[in-house]
């Protein structure tokens, strides 16, 4: 019997003020796969990457991780799951008051999860695995946007995630950093992360992704895997879009 | 005749005025840490709209920005006690002090919170920490570093106000130099000293914030 999704999530549906940013939207996520959703900006991307971690409440639909239905408007049980799925933001987000070890530690000893020594060590790591040993002391400003973006990596890795989301990972960044963060998003998934990623990087997305999904309008428009996909769209509108992107 | 500014006066009444002074510097560091602190949580309250608390801290802002602070201390020290809650000469002067700074420090800080983006609660969340524990781990060190020079302007005038308790008959410094000039009239000897004590304990004050301003800022400078 094949195993559960990892993340499931059945007509979702959420409106903003009238608008509809999803319409109805299926969507699921195998442990070990690396799905990379792609569409125009407006489409609902964030939304819905959004509303796997209950950052965005669902007006309606339903989410189910590991199998188990969850309640969409407990904010506490989206707060365990949370600790179960890392983000990753356009804008990385670091606490800019903190060290780059304390913005990594941070979460591990506050939620209980490790001690402050075994922290540090995760941490140390981590730092080890993005390519930045050497900034443990330093401050988010004080590094560049690439270095920034993998601490953010680092940091969410640190809760030790059974699935990664990444919001655009590389779309803040200079031309010349955006490889090292993809660099460590394909290491990462040569070593089994789940992942969803919202990219325009076609390239990457060819290169890492198990599956594509298209979304226009907030809703899946064709899902597949990459060749499928890039190559022989059969939806007019996926057509469309690619050869305005690509 | 010219007059004949007496500094041997203010020599002698040196002990009087440093007594004042300890007064008026324990009232007002105590004042000052606890507003900050009514500031703090009244803004938090305010900014993540905890009901029923954030109208009652809202009313209590506009209650205290539009009344004179003289009526705030007679009402602590002479209307408090009609309803059994009467408070000694200091904790009146400390309470009023602290009511009248708090509501200040509620706006600074609520300028601050509202400074800190979005974006670092939604990191926080997603990480699975507890609200409350991005409020005192983020929200608050970065809130604050925002709100310090509105603070500390409300500082300055929590210790500049504390000579209107010289009014319930707190022994400040204001108090002192009254109950001198009643006995002796030389009122520009005592007034200039007491003028230059007060300006000296801005300057500190004005000194320390900064210096506290300095090192919070100390991750952002080399960005
Ligand atoms: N917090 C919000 N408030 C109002 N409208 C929003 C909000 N978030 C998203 N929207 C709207 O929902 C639609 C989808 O947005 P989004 O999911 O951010 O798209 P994408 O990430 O694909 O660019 C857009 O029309 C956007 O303006
Ligand atoms: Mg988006």
């Amino acid at each position: 019997m094949a195993e559960d999704p990892l993340i499931r999530v059945r007509g979702l549906v959420k409106s903003f003020q009238g608008v509809r940013a999803l319409d109805g939207v299926d969507f699921e996520v195998a442990r070990g796969e690396v799905v990379v959703v792609i569409g125009q900006s407006g489409s609902g991307k964030s939304t819905l990457i959004r509303c796997l971690n209950g950052l965005v409440e669902p007006d309606d639909g339903e989410i189910l991780v590991g199998g188990t239905a969850v309640d969409t408007h407990s904010q506490r049980e989206w707060r365990l799951l949370r600790q179960r799925i890392g983000m990753v933001f356009q804008d990385y987000s670091l606490f800019p008051h903190l060290t780059v070890l304390r913005n990594i530690t941070l979460a591990p000893i506050r939620t209980g999860r490790a001690s402050p020594a075994e922290a540090e060590a995760l941490a140390r790591e981590l730092l080890a695995r993005v390519l930045l040993p050497e900034k443990a002391d330093a401050y988010p400003g004080e590094l560049s946007g690439g270095q920034q973006q993998r601490v953010a990596i680092a940091r969410a890795l640190a809760m030790r995630p059974e699935v990664m989301l990444f919001d655009e990972p590389t779309s803040a960044l200079d031309p010349e950093t955006i490889q090292e963060v993809l660099d460590l998003m394909r290491s990462l998934a040569r070593d089994g992360m789940t992942m969803v990623i919202v990219s325009h990087e076609m390239g990457f997305a060819r290169e890492v992704a198990d599956r594509v999904v298209f979304i226009d309008r907030g809703r899946v428009v064709e899902t597949g895997p990459p060749v499928a996909i890039f190559r022989d769209a059969r939806e007019e509108r996926t057509r469309a879009f690619l050869a305005k992107i690509l | 005749m010219a007059y004949q500014f007496d500094f041997a006066y203010i020599i002698a009444n040196g002990p009087a005025l440093l007594q004042g002074l300890a007064m008026t510097v324990l009232v007002s560091v105590l004042s000052i840490a606890l507003s900050v602190i009514v500031g703090v949580v009244g803004a938090a309250v305010r900014v993540f709209r905890v009901p029923v608390l954030s109208q009652a801290f809202a009313f209590y802002v506009d209650f205290i920005r539009n009344t004179p602070l003289l009526a705030q201390i007679f009402f602590i020290f002479y209307g408090l006690p009609s309803i059994g809650m009467g408070l000694s000469i200091f904790w009146s002067g400390v309470v009023a002090l602290t009511a009248w700074g708090g509501a200040y420090n509620v706006e600074n800080m609520r300028g601050g919170f509202l400074a800190v983006s979005k974006g670092m609660r939604e990191a926080a969340l997603s990480l699975g920490l507890r609200p409350l524990l991005y409020l005192w781990l983020v929200a608050i060190p970065l809130g604050l570093r925002v709100a310090i020079p509105a603070m500390l302007n409300t500082s300055v005038s929590v210790l500049k106000n504390s000579s209107y308790l010289q009014a319930i008959g707190f022994g400040e410094l204001t108090f002192v130099a009254m109950e001198r000039v009643a006995m002796d009239f030389r009122t520009l000897e005592m007034f200039a000293s007491i003028g230059l004590l007060y300006l000296g304990l801005v300057l500190l004050l004005s000194f320390l914030a900064r210096r506290l301003e300095h090192r919070l800022q100390s991750p952002f400078r080399t960005a």
